[in-house]
């Protein structure tokens, strides 16, 4: 159990941690844009960025990915940090200013306004989306395109996503609300596939994908969309129409 | 993919690399020399085979300068960006390619017969400015074959006037 | 037939031996891409017609890189015990008469440059002499390569065969002395011993890391697991610098030789080879490199008997400056994208597939069959107290003779740049130099006192990078320069982390400020505000070194910000602060810029000075690179 020191406070930390959960288990405030606790540490936004000293050698880490370890002497704060913090969500308020999450950080870390040339980005290109859909839904349906100042966040070839099951996760992981989904009662024109029955459908916006939505056996009303269902059906080991009921008709 | 030929190309292009999901960059150069971009179908079709998803194939088709997702023009040309060739007025003959051409910044022209890239360095620093069509690099063009050109000296460099007359040379003879 | 002991290798030694000293005209052609970008694949073409055509017999060898770029080109020919000759450049056309007078006299005087007495070797106990007795009349007049800093400020370590032997030919490359390393390595040293050479040597990264050699490979060996990998880069993504490629397309035994020892050392059963997409002739060479080594049993299982077994594979990135940092390279190993990663951990620990991984730079690997044949006091002997061995420079530019040299760490630039660059063109002056890539900066002219060691530019604020040479003049602009690199960097960032994503972007804006003329002291101070950030909290060094060019051009170059807040760029670069005119003194009259020009913006009656139309002028520049009297400025 490393025995490490943050902000001059002292801690006993448990095994293979990272600095971040530690202080974070200790009440220690510090403020991340692409850290997610169900996902694995990304460290792109670098706003968790402290200081830390190894036996007298100091430098400035990532908080979210670096593992604790004996002796360690953390600070989260100081001139260069704050420094640093302040530009980071500058450069973000300039990409994204009208992103409410950014304008919040942007306040939290003491910075008004930027003086740069604006964007209207709403998306930070955190990557929880792309994370959260590969390491927790395992569908892999998006993933980051292109790189430097044109990346962005898209479905395979800015089509249809095949892989997508429109759960939702990147909706609901998105920190600047910018992924959107609606569940719409006739989708005739959206996202046609030309041969695919009209009807009920989830349209996941950002994806260009539309996948119709499996109505309930009994009431008529639409339960998920079919290709989660089967994807579901087929992780649990049932048929692919078992899951034909919805929640209130099964009960 | 209704393409013979193309999936040909697809499925000798795995097979060269034993289906390797490492080799997937490998795999993807041979599919770009052969095809001249990676279009969607090719993507989904090595998805499926390599047992990568679709999205991984795009994230590096449109990642990595090697690849491209529009197809390139039937005669691709490379001018070189380096420092040395940027000093010796490399951006300006990519300029003016595309002024001859009528292809603004990188891509093809709309006839689909040539496109332009720019390239970081292609290893020739003092043969500069360089420039390559069909992976060919230009070589000096003498005075004698080109009567309108202006005189010049030193060999191998290539000039606006060089770099417009290739160009013309290329449409004729095609 | 595979070599399976040092009596075998001894036996197929002699038989190279006869192919680079047969008893005919050996006649050499520089085919490095560079050389084949001047003509060289058509004059090998030319000279085996003229050769028939005269009956004239000789056996025409495509060589490496010679080295002399300014002379290409080039051509050396060895003629049974007669010294070696250099000649350049021997054009297309130039090849008849080339073919008859090496036919009729021996020599052909016209396009001779350089004579050598004995083949350049580093392990042979006594060099090979060309030319039996003293010089003979007919190559007297010839400069001998001992009086020219070409060949007097050269140690050719990485560079030995380079220009000397057919790169695609094992045999040749035995002959002088190749894979009498991997054997001893291998069968009489076990792998600590060649690490301890290693280290003893002082060996350092050549990529631009500058780290010590032996230290990363002991890490790597002692590092828990099981496989382990052995990686070489050659991304050599540096614009303008072209050297590593050079080494690649000249000798790719000396690399591949250097990698397998180092899998022995470390304990590595494979290796990979990550080169950098768009440089065919170097995968091609590598890659039959491979072949040779693997029939004749130097690659494989049981290498000389000695119970190793080591694969080589090569791997073609996909087209990123960033893969040439370790993580993105691994990265682009494993089929993903170019991201990188922290290295908290070390890769020596966890790398390739989380396995331990030793990556080191092409020209770190092309070291180590020498330190381990001519031992680590020998190359520690060479350099300076901290920085030892030798550095490949391609010295392109604004230069008078561009070539492609290998010097002793410590060679002061200002020599590099004069005695082996030729110093500055007539009419130009030095303005600055770059070593590497954009991290290290772009130097003003005065920083020529500087030596080439790592230590001693550290100290001077800058680094050594991949180290080549480029000369920049004062037709450059510095600002634009730094827009220039800026510009580069964008292109190339790998878009993960904000401080380099964002930063870099708003970095080029601001410099574009000054090259449009609306600079102010606000930008300079908000770009250091930026630089800062960037520099302290990018993942990776791209990001982090990203504003040193502007940062070196600031500091520097002050002069030029200044100027072109006032509006004005002096050295007459940016677009929005030029225009251009025809100095009516200075011009002949010769109508060159009228037909040059795109968009008919010049005009006038032959035989008197034309006129410019700068409201129809695009500022392409195409009139300025057309005349020949240098009558139009900007």
């Amino acid at each position: 159990m490393p025995q490490i020191t943050i902000d001059g406070k002292q801690i006993t930390a448990p095994e293979g941690v990272t600095i971040l959960q530690v202080a974070r288990e200790n009440g220690i405030d510090i403020p991340t844009f692409c850290h997610h606790e169900a996902l694995e540490p990304w460290g792109a936004c670098r706003l968790c960025i402290v200081e830390v000293d190894e036996g007298g050698r100091t430098r400035l880490v990532t908080s979210c990915n670096f593992p604790v370890k004996e002796g360690l002497a953390v600070t989260t704060k100081n001139k260069s940090i704050i420094a640093i913090r302040k530009m980071i969500i500058e450069l973000l308020l300039t990409r994204c200013p009208n992103a409410q999450a950014v304008r919040q950080m942007a306040d939290k870390l003491g910075v008004t306004g930027t003086r740069f040339p604006i964007e209207n980005e709403f998306c930070i290109l955190c990557g929880m989306c792309v994370r959260v859909c590969k390491e927790i839904v395992g569908a892999q349906a998006i993933s980051f395109a292109s790189r430097g100042g044109n990346k962005t966040v898209a479905s395979p070839f800015f089509n249809r996503s095949g892989e997508c099951i429109g759960c939702g996760a990147c909706v609901y992981v998105c920190p600047t609300q910018c992924i959107t989904m609606n569940d719409v009662a006739e989708a005739a024109d959206v996202y046609s596939e030309g041969t695919e029955q009209v009807g009920y459908a989830r349209v996941m916006n950002n994806w260009r994908t539309r996948l119709p939505l499996k109505v309930c056996k009994s009431c008529g009303n639409p339960i998920a969309p079919e290709f989660q269902l089967q994807v579901l059906a087929k992780k649990a080991g049932l048929a692919p129409d078992a899951l034909d009921l919805c929640q209130g008709c099964k009960e | 993919m209704d393409n013979n030929p193309a999936m040909k190309t697809l499925d000798s292009a795995i097979e060269k690399y034993s289906g390797k999901k490492e080799a997937l960059l490998s795999i993807m150069h041979e599919i770009q020399k052969a095809q001249g971009s990676i279009s969607e179908d090719a993507a989904r079709y090595l998805s499926g085979k390599l047992d990568i998803p679709v999205s991984q194939v795009f994230s590096a088709a449109t990642f990595y300068r090697a690849f491209s997702t529009e197809p390139r023009g039937k005669h691709h040309i490379k001018v070189c960006t380096g420092t040395s060739c940027y000093m010796r007025s490399s951006e300006k003959i990519f300029e003016r390619i595309g002024r001859e051409l009528n292809i603004t910044g990188e891509g093809a022209s709309e006839d689909g017969e040539f496109s332009v890239e720019k390239v970081r360095c292609m290893g020739c620093c003092n043969a500069g400015p360089v420039m390559a069509i069909d992976e060919q690099i230009c070589e000096d063009v003498s005075a004698g074959k080109l009567p309108d050109l202006p005189k010049q000296e030193i060999i191998g460099e290539m000039t606006h006037s060089k770099a417009t007359t290739v160009i013309k040379k290329y449409r004729e003879e095609k | 037939m595979k070599i399976s002991t040092a009596a075998d290798l001894e036996r197929l030694k002699q038989e190279g031996h006869k192919q680079l000293h047969p008893d005919t005209v050996r006649i050499m052609v520089g085919t490095a891409t560079c050389c084949l970008a001047r003509g060289a694949g058509k004059v090998i073409k030319a000279i085996e017609r003229e050769a028939a055509a005269q009956k004239f017999a000789c056996t025409i060898v495509p060589v490496g890189c010679i080295g002399l770029c300014y002379q290409e080109p080039t051509v050396e020919v060895i003629q049974p015990g007669k010294p070696r000759i250099a000649y350049g450049p021997v054009t297309v056309d130039d090849v008849p008469e080339f073919v008859k007078a090496l036919a009729a006299t021996g020599v052909d005087k016209k396009r001779a440059l350089f004579r050598s007495e004995q083949e350049y070797s580093l392990f042979a106990a006594e060099p090979y002499r060309y030319a039996k007795g003293a010089v003979s009349d007919e190559f007297k007049d010839i400069t001998a390569y001992s009086d020219v800093p070409f060949y007097k400020k050269q140690v050719k370590i990485c560079l030995r065969n380079a220009g000397t032997i057919n790169p695609e030919s094992i045999e040749e490359y035995i002959a002088m002395g190749g894979y009498a390393a991997l054997a001893k390595a291998v069968t009489q040293m076990t792998p600590d011993q060649v690490i301890h050479e290693v280290t003893k040597s002082n060996l350092r990264g050549r990529g631009g890391g500058g780290f010590s050699t032996g230290k990363k490979w002991t890490e790597c060996r002692k590092a828990p697991g099981g496989q382990r990998y052995v990686l070489c880069n050659v991304s050599e993504g540096d614009p303008g610098i072209g050297m590593h490629k050079s080494l690649l397309e000249s000798d790719p035994h000396t690399v591949l030789e250097g990698l397998i020892i180092g899998g022995y050392a470390i304990g590595a059963a494979q290796g990979y080879i990550y080169i950098s997409s768009g440089y065919p002739l170097g995968l091609k060479r590598l890659q039959k490199a491979i072949e040779q080594a693997e029939a004749y049993g130097l690659l494989g299982t049981n290498i000389l008997g000695s119970g190793f077994n080591f694969s080589v594979t090569v791997k073609e990135g996909g087209g990123a400056y960033v893969c040439g940092e370790s993580t993105a390279l691994m990265a682009g190993l494993e089929g993903r994208i170019g991201e990188p990663r922290p290295k908290y951990i070390h890769t020596a620990v966890k790398g390739l597939w989380d396995s331990p991984s030793n990556l080191n730079n092409v020209e770190t690997w092309a070291n180590v069959p020498v330190i381990i044949n001519k031992g680590a006091d020998w190359f520690s002997g060479i350099g300076t107290g901290s920085s030892k061995g030798t550095k490949v420079i391609g010295i392109s530019g604004s230069v008078n003779t561009p070539c492609l040299v290998e010097v002793p760490m410590g060679t002061p630039f200002k020599e590099i740049f004069n005695e082996l660059g030729g110093g500055v063109p007539a009419k130009r002056k030095l303005k600055a130099f770059q070593t590497g890539g954009p991290s290290g900066g772009v130097l003003p002219a005065r920083m020529l006192s500087l030596n080439l060691d790592y230590e001693e530019m550290g100290k001077a604020g800058t680094n050594l990078g991949s180290g080549g040479f480029i000369a920049i003049d004062n037709r450059a602009c510095m600002v634009d320069i730094a827009r220039f690199f800026t510009q580069f960097l964008i292109e190339e960032s790998c878009g993960k982390c904000v401080p380099c994503r964002e930063g870099v972007k708003r970095l080029l804006q601001l410099i574009n400020n000054f090259t449009i003329g609306i600079g102010t002291e606000e930008h300079l101070t908000l770009i250091k505000e930026l630089a800062f950030a960037m520099e302290k909290a990018s993942l990776c060094d791209l990001g982090k070194t990203a504003p040193s060019v502007v940062q070196y051009a600031i500091k520097y170059f002050k002069d030029e910000f200044e100027a072109h807040m006032q509006g004005q760029c002096p050295a007459g670069v940016c677009k929005d602060l030029i225009f251009y005119s025809i100095e009516s003194k200075v011009c002949t009259a010769c109508g060159a810029c009228i037909r040059a020009c795109p968009v008919s913006a010049i005009s006038g009656e032959p035989g008197s000075t034309p006129t410019l139309d700068m409201k129809k002028c695009i500022k392409c520049g195409a009139c300025k690179e057309v005349c020949d009297v240098e009558a139009i400025t900007t």
